[in-house]
C-alpha cells in the first residue's frame, strides 16, 4: 500500500476577490470553468469547500455530515454480515462511499474508481476525514 | 440506573467541551459480536446519545444529522479507549501493570478481597455489614480458602480431600469402648515389650 501523499491544501471559504486569485490555480489543474462557477454555491449549500492538489489533478470536496457517515457505516456493517468479506474489502469500499458523498470534482464512483491512482484516493479520504472534523489533538512536546 | 457508577471524562472536539462517561460492559456486548466489529450507524448514535451527558446542543446536533462527521466519530473513538475496549494485548498488559502498582488495599479492601475470593459473599452485599461482621467473615474467609488450597493440593498430589462428617448419638457410646478396648491393647503391648529380654531379639506375639 503506498504512504498518502502531502498535498497542498487551499480552503475555498474566501470573498469574490480571493477567489479570482485561486482561479488561476485551479484552471492550471484543468479545472472547468463550469466547475469553478458552481464554487460559491457549493460554499453556501455546504458551508465550505476545499481543493487540494494532488500530482497534476486538483480534488474538490465538502465535509461529511454524521448523517452521511451513518449510512455509509450501515452498508458496512451489512458488508461485515458475510463471512468472506476481508478487512481490506471493508477499507476500500469505505473510501469508496466516503469520496463517492465527499467528491464534489471530479465526480466519483466505484465504477470510475479505477481512473484514480490509488495513492490519490487514500490521500483524499483522509483529507475529508479530517475536514470533516477528525482532529485528534497531538500532544505538545518542547524541550525544556 | 444504567451508567449510574460510569467513570466521567471530559472533552474537547470540534469546538465543543462535552462531558461523557464510559460505557458499560452491557451496552458493550451487542456490538461487539462477529469477527469483524463494526456497529452499524444507528448503535453507534445511541451509543454517543446515552454517553454524552454535556452539552445537549451536540446531542440534539448528533440526532438532526447535519454536524460534520468527524466529530461524533472522534467522540465515539475516545469513549470506546476510555472505557477500555479495542486495547491492543500490549496496551492492556500496561494497564494491568500501572493498576497494580497503584494498588493499596486498606483494612476494608484488604477484608472485602478475602471474602469475595472465598466466594462467601459478593462484593455488592458488604457494604451493608459493619467492620466487626466483616472481620467475623474474614476468619470464615480464610478457613475456606485453607480448606480450597488443601484440596487442589490433593487433586494434584492424590491425597485425600478434605471432608466433613458427623456421628450420631448413638453411635457414640459403641466408639468410647471401642477407644476404651484400643487403648487397654495398646497399654498391653507396651507392658508385655519393658518385660522382653534387653538387648536381644524378642519374640513378639504377632
Amino acid at each position: 500500500m503506498t504512504e498518502p501523499k502531502e498535498a497542498p491544501q487551499v480552503e475555498v471559504e474566501s470573498p469574490e476577490e480571493e477567489l479570482d486569485s485561486n482561479t488561476i490555480m485551479l484552471r492550471e489543474a484543468g479545472v472547468p470553468d463550469e466547475v469553478i462557477a458552481a464554487i460559491p454555491k457549493w460554499k453556501t449549500k455546504y458551508g465550505g469547500v476545499r481543493v487540494a492538489f494532488i500530482g497534476e489533478g486538483a480534488y474538490i470536496y465538502k465535509k461529511l455530515t454524521w448523517g452521511e457517515m451513518k449510512t455509509i457505516t450501515n452498508t458496512l456493517a451489512n458488508l461485515t454480515k458475510n463471512a468472506q468479506t476481508s478487512e481490506t474489502q471493508i477499507a476500500m469500499t469505505d473510501i469508496e462511499l466516503q469520496l463517492e458523498k465527499a467528491l464534489l470534482y471530479p465526480r466519483f464512483s466505484a465504477e470510475s474508481s479505477g481512473q484514480f491512482p490509488a495513492g490519490d484516493l487514500e490521500t483524499l479520504q483522509q483529507l475529508v476525514t479530517e475536514y470533516s472534523g477528525y482532529v485528534r489533538v497531538q500532544p505538545v512536546v518542547e524541550d525544556l | 440506573m444504567a451508567g449510574a457508577r460510569a467513570k466521567v471524562f471530559e472533552l474537547d472536539v470540534g469546538g465543543y467541551h462535552c462531558r461523557v462517561r464510559a460505557l458499560s460492559l452491557r451496552e458493550y456486548l451487542p456490538i461487539s459480536e462477529g469477527a469483524l466489529l463494526f456497529p452499524t450507524g444507528e448503535q453507534k448514535e445511541e451509543i454517543l446519545l446515552n454517553c454524552i451527558l454535556e452539552p445537549k446542543e451536540l446531542r440534539e446536533s448528533i440526532e438532526c444529522g447535519d454536524i460534520p462527521a468527524g466529530i461524533p466519530l472522534l467522540i465515539f473513538d475516545y469513549i470506546m479507549e476510555f472505557s477500555g475496549y479495542g486495547m491492543t494485548v500490549d496496551e492492556r498488559n500496561s494497564v494491568l501493570d500501572n493498576m497494580r502498582s497503584e494498588l493499596e488495599l486498606d483494612v476494608i479492601s484488604s477484608c472485602k478481597t478475602m471474602i469475595v475470593a472465598s466466594g462467601l459473599k459478593n462484593l455488592n452485599e458488604l457494604d451493608e455489614y459493619s467492620l466487626m461482621e466483616l472481620l467475623e467473615l474474614v476468619v470464615l474467609a480464610e478457613q475456606v480458602l485453607n480448606i480450597q488450597q488443601s484440596n487442589i493440593m490433593a487433586a494434584f498430589a492424590g491425597g485425600e480431600m478434605v471432608k466433613i462428617s458427623w456421628e450420631t448419638p448413638l453411635n457414640k457410646h459403641e466408639e468410647l469402648m471401642r477407644k476404651m478396648q484400643q487403648k487397654q491393647q495398646e497399654v498391653q503391648q507396651l507392658l508385655e515389650q519393658q518385660t522382653s529380654p534387653r538387648g536381644g531379639m524378642g519374640v513378639r506375639r504377632m
